[in-house]
């Protein structure tokens, strides 16, 4: 049994492994954005609604203010960071971009990570099975539609 | 405050029975945003994401057991056995708290609202609770004693929840303000116990706990009336009294034609 | 020569005369209708690729070394006064750093007057600890009754200006000579904005210059908005934002957020992060505020609009403005006789900020649900009944438009319109569905001054400066294709360098739609004086006369034949570079510049439950050149997905005696997921406007927000027959509605 109000905790976060010592509070996405300085997840709530938090926690889509730092101790994270190599974009990024899947782009890395998901569980998902993906993200801008269609232009 | 992480259950019990302040975590979903919100300031919160025996569902003398760390996600899965709970399930949130959610917390939170709460009542669910002096059993219209309020002593945890499968005649519905997202405006299930030949109906948001009617199956026209009378709603943010009770009925009415043709 | 003109400017309807400074080069032609080489094309985002990676740095993203964060105390209570605020224990704190109240911010007060103003504030080491921080403030409060209730406030004489009353013509004997006279009063509610990035400033002092890092539509008026206040050169502030998470209206200026942030980064010395956690930003950001309109409108029987009446309550909240809630009224339709009357309630709630067409939206709900309901009565096509009502020309200020193709929109409306028949016929049990639709004006002509530059490099690459902001809606992609179209030149040779008020000029506001048309004509601009340097250039170094040479595919071509790569030409240069300025020019003299357009939206209504879904919008809208028709039909989309939310789902929502509000949270307030989202179809006439500036471009943000309520309830009385006048359609009013039209029906029914 742990015993703490503060903890060092071991993350694999993006294939690379992190030590860092938490306050028990800490959120998951607190430690990814100001501790490891990933800010590519994004804050737009903290009531589990918008999803602009989403990672990706044990092969498992979750929301990273949804999650104590302290929970995913031992655990491999993928974030929006690790989604490409260097330079090149997955297929998936790819379309996001082509079909305008955003407009300010705030919540495009936690509906990266939804779709992300989806298509790794379900290679080519129906329409439905798109929507269904990123029924918990929020986006203001764009009216969803364009980036369905990029789902599904990478789902091809 | 302090993250308590036990590995097993026997470990989980003896830290609740030393540690009583300390409220259990399995998803988060409603204890996160408490902390978020600084509503809740817990001296200790007790993770129970490590322990292997609150995990999965089984079958269990002809009952199915749903461990109180069953996911959401998980119990879609469910739909053949328990296509109200799995339907309930589809409604949670979106798949990101669909992946974290527990029924295990609904019962916890024991809100009227709570999504799992009704398609358990109809199905007669016991849930097992256990302490520092073992377990105990009981059934889950008794476990829940009010809004927010249940059965669950200081040093128990909820365990599991067991419910006799019951074929395929049920359904659950839920009102919402949109299409995905939603706490319920009025939720209802609905299932046919052949063996027993009746129909028994549970909702949720229309009282201060989520209520449960049963008819002779013989009886089932007077049903969306009885549902309506049964329940106690209130107007808050999300809807009306009057709504959630018109609602009821046409929900009732509704589930009547899943159910019964 | 710099030419100094004074014209008339107009942001959000409102309009100033100004002195601007514009270019003495010779007018540029626009450029022929139609799709170019880049303009008018589709094309990806030019920072799609940082963004879809995740390394596009928003204020929410920026951490400066030392940074200190900020936590804001609030009113608790809907209107109070604060005694006695001691700030002593968060002073002695060791781990507190700063600790400010009213004396050090003029952004605080003592006398909170909404749920949620600033009262004080801390800044910490620790994000995780800032509000923990604010226990430390000892605070003796004093609750006041508040005024809640916007009628009360107009009884009262609680208002934020003068009544505005405005008439033409003789409505009173227009009504009395009508043959048909319909009124009724419409509530639309107070939503909220809710962009995904919240408010935010990250503020440091550099030396004696302030840098402040901000989720902003205005990089220059944030400036200005600090110069004023602090009394500081506004040459010493720089405001920097390079990507933005949204705003919608409600990020115009510097906002509490960043004065509180300079405040005490003044008090600390280091660097502070003033960020708004969702529910302050449902508190105290700004909102559209919530109005009841009295509408009255008188025809003659072969539909001819004689008389239009309205009194409309505007529910400003505590600070804010009245917005143009009369506007679709006093300008849309062909009516000599029209009068309004509008207050601006001052009440003891959040204050309202311009959201996505402030007061059109909820003006052309009324209005638009009104002409329905006076067609039902004339037994018109409702369609039919607002072409024979086109208006010629601008009745409210009585001058010509520099264009309007309203008339052509209805005409492309007409196969969504017809379809009625068949979407009715496929009603099945509980669900009747039908098809409505509504008009849509607005402003969006922009204006100046907005100037960009643009720098050609020996690489023969060229880069777009000026300081302007990209809000999400794609504008550094638009800006790119302008300068690229005019230079000849690949996209992917254009870079745009915007978001720094040190690093270019002086820029458009990015509200009232006014950025494409305000800075496109700038930027062109620019770019036709450096194609125009290079040419001379070009004509010198190889001999040729400069009017057979143009830019064209990434080189300067000659009539003559023999080309020349941009490279060569510019190579010659070596490090140095050419630059081009460009001014925005004044609007066309006398003339309304204004956008037009219609919508056609099918609705299901579930008459037992009361639930509405919107299955389809079409959406037909003239704004003139469309530049990238890729994000111009993102834009519309997302317009639309907001109205159907205004129409169904959001509402922020009040205690009625305590002023508290109870919608502070993103499960409370609910905004549109996917599985709300209709089939839309965007049409865009795409007709440059010939008067206007040397692109043609009106603005696009604003009108695809305008119509979609009054279309949906207009769809939703077409089902069902019932007539929904409050907003949102929840299945209450919508039950409430099917009782009233079911009831009317019976008293007409003979006995």
């Amino acid at each position: 049994m742990d015993v703490v109000t503060s903890q060092t905790i071991g993350v694999e976060v993006n294939g690379t492994t992190y030590e860092r010592e938490v306050e028990a509070r800490r959120l998951l996405i607190h430690l990814l954005r100001d501790d490891l300085d990933l800010t590519g997840s994004h804050i737009g709530c903290d009531t589990g609604n918008c999803g602009a938090c989403s990672v990706i926690l044990d092969r498992t889509l979750v929301k990273s203010c949804m999650v104590l730092a302290i929970q995913a101790d031992g655990a491999s994270i993928e974030t929006v960071e690790g989604l490409a190599g260097e330079e090149q974009l997955t297929p998936l990024q790819q379309a996001f971009s082509d079909h305008h899947a955003l407009q300010c782009g705030y919540c495009t890395p936690g509906m990266l990570m939804s779709a992300t998901a989806l298509l790794r569980e379900n290679p080519k998902p129906s329409d439905e099975e798109i929507a269904k993906a990123i029924q918990g993200n929020i986006c203001r801008c764009t009216g969803y539609w364009n980036i369905f269609e990029a789902i599904k232009a990478a789902s091809e | 405050m302090e993250v308590l992480t036990p590995r097993s259950l026997g470990e989980a019990l003896r830290i609740k029975a030393e540690r009583p302040d300390a409220v259990p975590i399995q998803g988060g979903t409603d204890v996160m945003v408490e902390l978020n919100f600084d509503r809740a300031r817990p001296p200790a919160l007790l993770n129970l994401n490590e322990v292997p025996e609150l995990r999965g569902w089984s079958h269990e003398n002809g009952m199915l057991r749903l461990g109180s760390g069953l996911t959401y996600t998980e119990a879609m899965a469910l739909s053949e056995r328990l296509r109200a709970l799995a339907e309930a399930s589809r409604t949670v949130g979106g798949p990101q708290i669909r992946n974290r959610g527990t029924i295990g917390g609904n019962l916890g939170t024991a809100s009227p609202a709570g999504d799992a709460l009704p398609p358990l009542l109809v199905y007669g669910a016991e849930v097992e609770l256990a302490g520092p002096n073992g377990s105990r059993r009981l059934p889950l219209q008794e476990f829940l004693v009010g809004p927010k309020r249940n059965a669950l002593a200081e040093d128990e945890l909820i365990v599991a929840v067991y419910v006799r499968p019951l074929g395929s005649r049920q359904t659950f519905m839920k009102v919402g303000p949109r299409n995905a997202m939603v706490i319920a405006v009025v939720s209802l299930a609905m299932c046919v116990d052949e063996e027993r030949n009746e129909i028994r109906v549970s909702f949720g948001s229309a009282g201060p706990v989520a209520g449960v009617v049963t008819a002779p199956l013989d009886e089932a026209d007077d049903l969306p009336q009885r549902v309506a009378e049964a329940a106690s709603p209130i107007d808050d943010v999300r809807g009306t009294a009057r709504y959630r009770r018109h609602a009821l009925q046409v929900l009732t009415s509704r589930a009547l034609v899943r159910c019964l043709t | 020569m710099a030419r100094l003109i004074r014209t008339e400017k107009e942001v959000e309807g409102r309009y100033t005369e100004q002195w601007v400074v514009v270019e003495e080069d010779a007018a540029i032609d626009q450029w022929p209708a139609g799709p170019r080489e880049t303009v008018g094309r589709p094309v990806p985002r030019v920072d799609g690729y940082e963004r879809a990676r995740g390394q596009a740095l928003f204020t929410a993203d920026v951490a400066l070394p030392g940074m200190l964060h900020a936590a804001v105390l609030r009113s608790p209570y809907a209107r109070a006064r604060v005694r006695r605020l001691d700030l002593s224990r968060a002073r002695e704190a060791d781990w507190v750093l700063g600790a400010i109240g009213p004396d050090d911010c003029d952004a605080l007060t003592l006398e909170p007057g909404f749920h949620g103003e600033p009262v004080a504030a801390v800044a910490v080491d620790s994000p995780g600890r800032a509000r923990e921080a604010l226990e430390l403030i000892d605070v003796d409060w004093e609750e006041l009754e508040p005024l809640l209730d916007p009628e009360e406030a107009v009884r009262r004489n609680e208002l934020h200006e003068e009544p505005r009353r405005y008439e033409r013509g003789d409505a009173d004997a227009a009504f009395a000579d009508a043959d048909v006279v319909v009124e009724a009063e419409y509530r639309t509610q107070t939503v909220l904005h809710n962009p995904l990035e919240t408010h935010q400033s990250v503020c440091r002092w550099e030396g004696d210059t302030l840098e402040v890092y901000i989720s902003t539509q205005f990089i220059w008026g944030v400036r200005d908005d600090i110069a004023e206040s602090l009394d500081l050169p506004p040459d010493r502030i720089r405001v920097i934002c390079n990507f933005m998470g949204g705003g919608f209206g409600a990020k115009n200026g510097a906002h509490a957020q960043t004065f509180i942030a300079i405040a005490l980064a003044s008090q600390t010395g280091r660097p502070v992060r003033c960020a708004l956690s969702r529910r302050e930003e449902n508190l105290a950001t700004g909102n559209r505020n919530s109005t009841i309109q009295r509408l009255r409108a008188g025809a003659r029987s072969d539909g001819t609009l004689v008389a239009l009446e309205g009194e409309f309550v505007n529910a400003v909240g505590w600070k804010g403005w009245s917005g143009p809630t009369y506007g679709p009224m006093e300008m849309l339709y062909a009516c000599e006789n029209v009068r309004t009357l509008t207050y601006g309630a001052k009440l003891n709630l959040p204050p309202n900020a311009a959201f996505r067409a402030p007061g059109f939206v909820e003006g052309t709900f009324g209005l638009e649900c009104l002409l329905d309901e006076l067609a039902g009565r004339l037994e018109l096509d409702p369609l039919e009944l607002r072409a024979r009502n086109h208006a010629d020309r601008d009745l409210a200020d009585d001058r010509p438009y520099s264009s309007k193709n309203l008339l052509e929109c209805y005409r492309r409306a007409e196969p969504h319109w017809a379809r009625r028949d068949a979407v009715r016929a496929r009603s099945e049990g509980p669900w009747r569905r039908g098809v409505g639709l509504a008009s849509q004006i607005w402003y969006g002509g922009g204006g100046p001054p907005s100037y960009a530059w643009v720098r050609i490099g020996s690489d023969g690459r060229a880069t777009v400066i000026t300081a302007m902001q990209d809000i999400g809606t794609g504008t550094r992609t638009a800006m790119a294709q302008i300068a690229a179209e005019e230079l000849g030149l690949p996209l992917d040779r254009v870079r745009v360098s915007l978001g720094d008020s040190s690093r270019g000029p002086y820029a458009s506001i990015s509200a009232g739609s006014s950025t494409t048309p305000s800075m496109g004509p700038a930027v062109r601009a620019a770019a036709a004086d450096a194609a125009r340097q290079v040419i001379e250039i070009a004509a010198q170094r190889y001999h040729l006369e400069e009017r057979l040479l143009t830019m064209q595919g990434g080189k300067v071509v000659s009539s003559d034949g023999g080309s020349w790569p941009l490279e060569e030409v510019t190579g010659l240069l070596e490090d140095a570079q050419i630059l081009g300025k460009g001014a925005r020019g004044p609007n066309p003299t006398g003339m309304r510049v204004l956008t037009f357009g219609i919508q056609v939206a099918d609705v299901a209504v579930d008459v037992e439950t009361g639930e509405v879904r919107v299955e389809r919008i079409a959406a037909i809208h003239d704004v003139g050149r469309v530049i990238n028709p890729l994000g111009a039909q993102s834009q519309v989309e997302g317009g639309i997905i907001q109205g159907v939310g205004h129409t169904l789902s959001e509402e922020r929502l009040v205690d009625p005696a305590s002023g508290i509000v109870l919608t502070q949270s993103l499960d409370a307030y609910k905004l549109p997921t996917i599985a709300d989202v209709p089939e839309i179809v965007v049409e865009l006439l795409d007709i440059p406007d010939e008067h206007l500036t040397n692109l043609g471009s009106k603005g696009l943000g604003e009108p695809p927000i305008v119509p979609t309520a009054a279309a949906i309830v207009n769809a939703i009385r077409d089902a069902t027959g019932a007539d929904v006048r409050s907003l949102p359609v929840s299945r209450d009013e919508m039950l409430r509605a099917l009782r009233e039209a079911r009831e009317r029906e019976r008293a007409a029914a003979p006995a």
